[in-house]
């Protein structure tokens, strides 16, 4: 269903907005190498102590992770995604510069790297929900880059790398995100909904939904999401310090989540996600003791990913920044027992339940009659403007 | 004040009081203090998540209203069908 005056989808449309996408992918993976290099770069050098390492560690992670439903709702509200992703990671960039720069700046330094990945990943996230509404492909693509990002900057950190090669590809994909965003429009008029990042004039077309049902499916989803994060984080695998198992372990993350949304956009929600959950079990449970095992686990275990984050955002039409940001926190609530260290690493059997506790909390929200449909049922009910570049 | 921008107001100004506190609690990781412990770090952060859930959650209840409110359309209206009249004067204007 069109409205009257909408504009049209053009030639090379899709294109456009995957080109826009893989910019944004690349760049996330750049800034979250920027900041793992300020982190452990300090780390080496000294400048951060044992105990002052925990504790900035655990404040980094909440202004890069915590605070994002605030971002996003800021971002969404002025629809200032390309600006937020682009100032985010300008600021990314300016924090690693100044810690390298001035090392008595460390604290500010980090403080700046921190809420400038939050901003970015918030605009980018915006960026990601928008290419394709209503489908977890193209967020799973732009989140997965960001595992490799994570640990090229911790080795390259702990190596003493210098900053500046940071900076500069930083610096470079941005000012190419900034660059290619309004070119989109010009090239692709169909696009403008996504070049302008906002949200549609008017409310999507929605589900009849209670708003318990949308209360119940908002907190099942950040449910699973704590839960994941929580176990993800609690896995315990003392074979990551050999540099080729742990590479092998990162690219299973990335596989994992980028294939998770194609394989759930082309198979069905509810059995890739929930099933790559049950699946994961009991692989994770002997990835202490078995690389391959837990190599495989975790590349499953990270299929849910772009499932979940692409339905909070479908319960959210217009506020995709919100419900990315929302994703965010729950990451950090379910990172923060282990983070403080208030937990111990869980055994075989409390892994096998937090996963199925997680797959049958997922299964129950995807199956709500609320919030998430099919992706098909959610093409059929985007808004022109989004359809057109989907 | 309308919904959003009450939203907003409430969310810039978390976002300030989050940053003061995170300022004042990575001052603390940097000069932990003597005998050890950030105990008033974890409360520090504990206030930072409480107060973004808090405004997070008012956000969700005014996006429940309005989800609810929106279903409550009759089917010809456009925010029923998606549809609009004609492109809005934001369209493109980003670029």
């Amino acid at each position: 269903m069109t409205g009257a005056g909408a504009p049209r989808s053009t030639p090379g449309t899709g294109r456009h907005a995957w080109a826009a996408l893989a910019l944004a992918a690349a760049l996330h993976a750049a800034v979250d190498a920027a900041c793992g290099v300020l982190l452990w770069g300090a780390v080496r050098d000294g400048r951060l102590g044992a105990e002052a390492a925990w504790a900035a560690f655990l404040l980094y992670n909440l202004l890069a992770f915590a605070v994002q439903p605030l971002l996003g709702l800021a971002v969404d509200r002025g629809s200032w995604a390309r600006g937020g992703a682009v100032a985010g990671a300008a600021l990314t960039a300016a924090g690693l510069t100044a810690a390298a720069a001035w090392p008595q700046a460390l604290t500010p330094a980090i403080a700046a790297a921190g809420l400038g990945n939050a901003l970015f990943h918030v605009g980018g996230g915006v960026l990601s929900l928008r290419v394709q509404p209503g489908r977890a492909t193209a967020p799973g693509l732009f989140v997965a880059p960001g595992a490799a990002g994570v640990t090229a900057g911790i080795l390259a950190g702990r190596a003493g790398a210098p900053a500046w090669p940071f900076v500069t590809a930083v610096a470079l994909l941005a000012a190419a995100l900034w660059l290619v965003w309004p070119a989109l429009v010009r090239a692709a008029p169909g696009t403008r909904a996504l070049v302008a990042a906002r949200a549609p004039r008017r409310p999507l077309r929605l589900p009849a939904s209670p708003r318990l049902g949308f209360a119940v499916a908002v907190a099942l989803l950040l449910l699973v999401v704590a839960l994941r994060s929580f176990v993800g984080l609690d896995l315990v695998m003392p074979w990551k310090s050999d540099v080729t198992l742990l590479a092998m372990l990162t690219g299973a993350v990335v596989l994992g989540k980028a294939a998770g949304g194609v394989a759930a956009d082309r198979f069905g929600w509810r059995p890739v996600a929930c099933g790559a959950l049950l699946v994961s079990a009991p692989l994770l449970a002997v990835g202490a003791a078995s690389p391959w095992a837990g190599i495989v686990g975790i590349l499953v275990f990270n299929m849910t990913m772009p499932v979940t984050l692409a339905a909070t955002a479908r319960l959210m039409p217009g506020q995709e920044g919100f419900a990315f940001g929302l994703t965010c926190l729950a990451l950090f609530c379910g990172a923060l027992p282990v983070l403080a260290g208030w937990t111990p690493p869980l055994g075989a059997a409390a892994l096998a339940a937090a996963c199925g506790a997680a797959a049958l909390a997922l299964w129950a929200a995807l199956a709500g009659r609320s919030a998430v449909r099919k992706p098909s049922d959610a093409a059929r009910s985007v808004h022109p403007d989004e359809r057109s570049y989907a | 004040m309308r919904s959003w921008t009450r939203a907003f107001a409430a969310s810039a100004a978390a976002t300030a009081a989050s940053l003061v506190l995170a300022a004042a609690a990575l001052a603390d990781a940097a000069a932990p203090p003597p005998g050890g412990g950030h105990t008033g770090l974890l409360v520090l952060i504990g206030c930072v998540v409480v107060a973004v859930a808090a405004v997070s959650i008012v956000a969700l209840r005014r996006l429940a209203t309005r989800r609810a409110r929106a279903s409550a359309l009759p089917e010809e209206s456009g925010a029923e069908t998606g549809g609009r009249d004609e492109p809005g004067p934001e369209d493109g204007s980003d670029a």
